[in-house]
């Protein structure tokens, strides 16, 4: 579904004389469809960087990053045009940081509901009802629906953000560390619902700095130094 | 789907222009006044095309040309050369087909229309939200009014139809409906720009430019204005076109980006790679600024 | 068009009252000329205002030397003349303008609108039908009609230019909001022939529909601004409206003139100085004294 071949990715300060800091370096591997992928290495090795170039966030340097779209068949996601990576961002990939950054002054239930009314194109109502049952799931009671996720607990939040980032069920999800803020049992709760996903057909790659808890989600684990 | 508009090879000049101007100017020369005539390139090269539904955001310091693109795309001032071509199927139904071009998906080039023609294409598919309110608003004709002048130019001639339509305007952008028939020069600032946001939406463009339009509001203002463009464009499915300085409202409003220097786009992409892996030494030096 | 090929009469066609010291109809003929040419213009775009070199008259700017340079341009010695002011064919100006334009080309005059073959007239039109045969020059003191939304010349030619009348709707606009109707009585604004917004000189909103596919031609002179315009016949002639605001003229339902009886025409009010009582007379006097004739017969 999804192959990287030789990613690399250097960042060229220009405000520090041209200093190249290289984040990532000859990064290579497959992903199935269906199956998680997950990236491990210390910290620093680049892991984050190669989520952001799949997702276009970063630029990538050289490499090639080959994906089966639905929308658009086989693309390089490297070289894809600016407004097709919105489409696909649109339609099908999806992406969660290690911190809510949504937009303010929204309310926790529109959060979640959002991508649900563009991407899924559901009637409001039915949105309302998966993205409220989604929350609950969560453990964020309904007396913050109505609140803005930024007066949000840490873990409150994060969990937010993973309820808006799976509630349309993306095609191929980029996870970067969804449960690292979160308490054992909401990251069991996170993993479960990851795991209905993927039952439903979802490719992941994900980020986890818990080797063990990687080890029970991935079908497979990448080594990035 | 197919771009809303192409702009391709934009470019305005002061001044009477020497073969030297392109070359003594731009992002490397960091200005945009040619030493050896004196005229100011206020932009050049400018290409992008603007998706119906998009936000696309124009960045970049004081002089930079974003605010002289968008008066060249409003016909508010001729353009020096280039081209802006809109998709046929926005034309469709407002007797515009005429606008030149030889069949095919899109028009001739607007820019090169008559003022009479580009008056009407503004009126039917145009809308404007100034930094000043007082460019966009009659400050001594009342606030519906000034809601109903742009109804007018496209043709209204029903005076309940059109308070109608202003009164649902000025509740959409939360002013008081009580209060539509006082002249704006009465309402705060805040306010001024929503009722300009009104007059903007109100002949239901396809193509809304917003020039710095929370600049020297109050914070809490600012926020109020900023989540109201942002519903009525998901509501109103506009394309936007976004100038501001403030990284923070082209990050809350688009998905697109290009960041202007001295008169160029020196770089566009995706509003978050540019916040996040800017590439040009300027693109960096605006973001380590503002972040 | 005979009128504009006009040259200097013979002497036989010449009347005794003409005065010697003058050439026929006061003007020099490259004046008269001038004027035709722009009266030709006036009707080949109609509601169009156009430029000319307004002359000196022997009466002050601003007292109807527009609409006398189009009568003197256009008058032959057979024609039949009839002035009014405000449709009193005896009221000074009127008298005054009449014996001059009689003095310089020697025509007969009338007050009887039938009779006539050229009319001058300010702020009024007269109440008997016109004809094709007639033509009715009409004094204009302000002949730019988007005058009272923009001041500055250059941007009315250039709203003119583009058809731009957003702000004169607007203004529109406003009066009804603020007054719950068009407050505008005379010199209310129209469209002419669909294109230009046009200015029909003072005359009360009684006289709008009269200009709406008429058999005559109206000329428009300003004299003191230095326009010319026209209605040409059988032009549409449509006053400024909205669909739920039509345009109305004035209403003298269960009114009559206290002179003549008339129901039908355009009545001044006159409050009696002694009784205070209010009474109607016809504002065009050729056509009270008319009906009284008519009574007497």
């Amino acid at each position: 579904m999804i192959s990287v071949h030789n990613l690399a990715k250097t960042f060229t300060l220009h405000n520090l004389g041209g200093k190249c800091l290289t984040a990532c370096q000859g990064v290579s591997f497959a992903v199935s469809h269906g199956s998680f992928l997950g990236l491990s290495g210390p910290s620093g090795a680049g892991k984050s960087t190669v989520l952001k170039c799949l997702y276009r966030t970063y630029l990538p340097e050289q490499g090639a990053i080959r994906y089966c779209s639905a929308t658009f068949g086989e693309v390089d996601l490297a070289t894809l045009p600016d407004r097709a990576i919105l489409e696909l961002r649109q339609r099908e990939i999806g992406y969660v940081s290690q911190f809510l950054k949504v937009i303010p002054r929204v309310s926790a239930l529109e959060v979640v509901m959002e991508p649900m009314l563009r991407q899924n194109g559901l009637a409001r109502e039915e949105a309302r009802r998966r993205a409220g049952g989604l929350l609950e799931r969560l453990r964020i009671p309904p007396r913050l629906f109505d609140a803005y996720p930024a007066t949000f607990s840490g873990g409150e939040q994060q969990r937010v953000n993973i309820a808006r980032a799976i509630g349309w069920k993306p095609r191929l999800l980029l996870l970067d560390e969804p449960t690292a803020s979160l308490d054992q049992h909401s990251a069991a709760t996170v993993l479960g619902l990851l795991a209905e996903l993927r039952a439903e057909g979802a490719t992941m790659i994900g980020i986890f700095h818990d080797q063990e808890l990687l080890a029970t989600v991935a079908d497979d684990v990448c080594r990035i130094a | 789907m197919e771009p809303l508009i192409r702009v391709r090879g934009l470019g305005k000049q002061f001044g009477p222009g020497c073969p030297r101007c392109l070359a003594l100017t731009g992002p490397e020369a960091d200005t945009n006044l040619c030493p050896a005539c004196g005229t100011v390139v206020a932009c050049h090269g400018i290409h992008f095309d603007l998706y119906p539904g998009e936000a696309l955001g124009v960045v970049g310091e004081s002089g930079s040309g974003k605010s002289t693109l968008v008066r060249l795309l409003h016909f508010e001032w001729p353009a020096s050369c280039g081209t802006m071509e809109i998709h046929r199927s926005a034309l469709a139904g407002l007797g515009l087909d005429d606008a030149g071009g030889e069949g095919g998906a899109y028009s001739g080039n607007l820019l090169a229309c008559n003022d009479f023609r580009k008056r009407q294409l503004r009126h039917l598919l145009m809308g404007i939200v100034y930094q000043n309110p007082h460019l966009g608003l009659r400050m001594g004709i009342s606030a519906g009014g000034n809601i109903a002048e742009r109804l007018l130019g496209a043709g209204w001639r029903n005076i309940a139809r059109m308070r109608a339509r202003a009164a649902e305007l000025l509740d959409k952008t939360e002013v008081p409906v009580s209060r539509m028939d006082e002249p704006p020069a009465n309402f705060s600032g805040g306010m001024q720009q929503r009722v300009q946001i009104a007059k903007a939406l109100s002949n239901n463009p396809l193509l809304l430019f917003l020039d710095e339009v929370t600049t020297g509001l109050d914070l809490s203002v600012q926020a109020r204005v900023l989540d109201l463009i942002r519903n009525l464009s998901h509501e109103f499915k506009l394309a936007l076109l976004v100038v501001s300085h403030d990284l923070g409202v082209i990050n809350l409003l688009c998905q697109r980006t290009m960041v202007m220097k001295a008169g160029r786009v020196v770089e566009s992409g995706l509003t978050d790679q540019i916040l996040q892996d800017p590439q040009h030494r300027y693109s960096q030096l605006l973001v380590a600024s503002q972040l | 068009m005979s009128r504009a090929e006009q040259t200097a009469p013979t002497p036989e066609q010449n009347s005794p009252a003409i005065d010697p010291g003058y050439p026929f109809a006061f003007m020099d003929e490259g004046a008269k000329r001038e004027i035709r040419r722009a009266l030709l213009k006036a009707v080949a775009i109609p509601g169009y205002q156009v430029p000319y070199g307004s002359r000196e008259m022997p009466i002050a700017r601003g007292w109807g030397t527009g609409g006398l340079q189009i009568t003197l341009a256009l008058i032959l010695p057979e024609d039949v003349l009839k002035v009014i002011d405000q449709g009193c064919d005896g009221s000074v100006n009127a008298v005054n303008i009449k014996k001059f334009v009689a003095k310089v080309a020697g025509v007969t005059v009338t007050t009887d609108t039938r009779e006539a073959t050229l009319i001058q007239t300010r702020h009024r039109i007269p109440e008997e039908r016109m004809t094709s045969n007639q033509i009715l020059v009409l004094q204009v003191p302000y002949p730019e009609a988007l005058r009272e939304v923009e001041p500055s010349e250059n941007e009315t030619r250039r709203m003119h230019a583009e058809a731009d009348y957003t702000r004169m709707w607007l203004h529109l606009y406003e009066d009804i909001v603020r007054y719950g109707e068009i407050t505008i009585s005379y010199r209310y604004p129209v469209t002419v022939a669909g294109r230009y917004i046009t200015d029909p000189s003072p005359i009360p909103r009684w006289d709008v529909p009269k200009l709406h596919m008429a058999d005559t031609l109206f000329l428009f002179g300003a004299g003191r601004e230095k326009r010319i315009y026209a209605i040409p016949p059988h032009t549409e002639v449509i006053p400024l409206e909205f669909e739920d605001h039509p345009f109305r003229t004035e209403d003298f339902t269960g009114k009559r003139c206290a002179r003549c009886g008339s129901d039908h025409s355009f009545l001044d009010e006159v409050i009696d100085d002694h009784s205070g009582a209010r009474r109607y007379f016809c504002s065009d006097t050729g056509y009270c004294d008319k009906r009284r004739a008519g009574w007497n017969r």
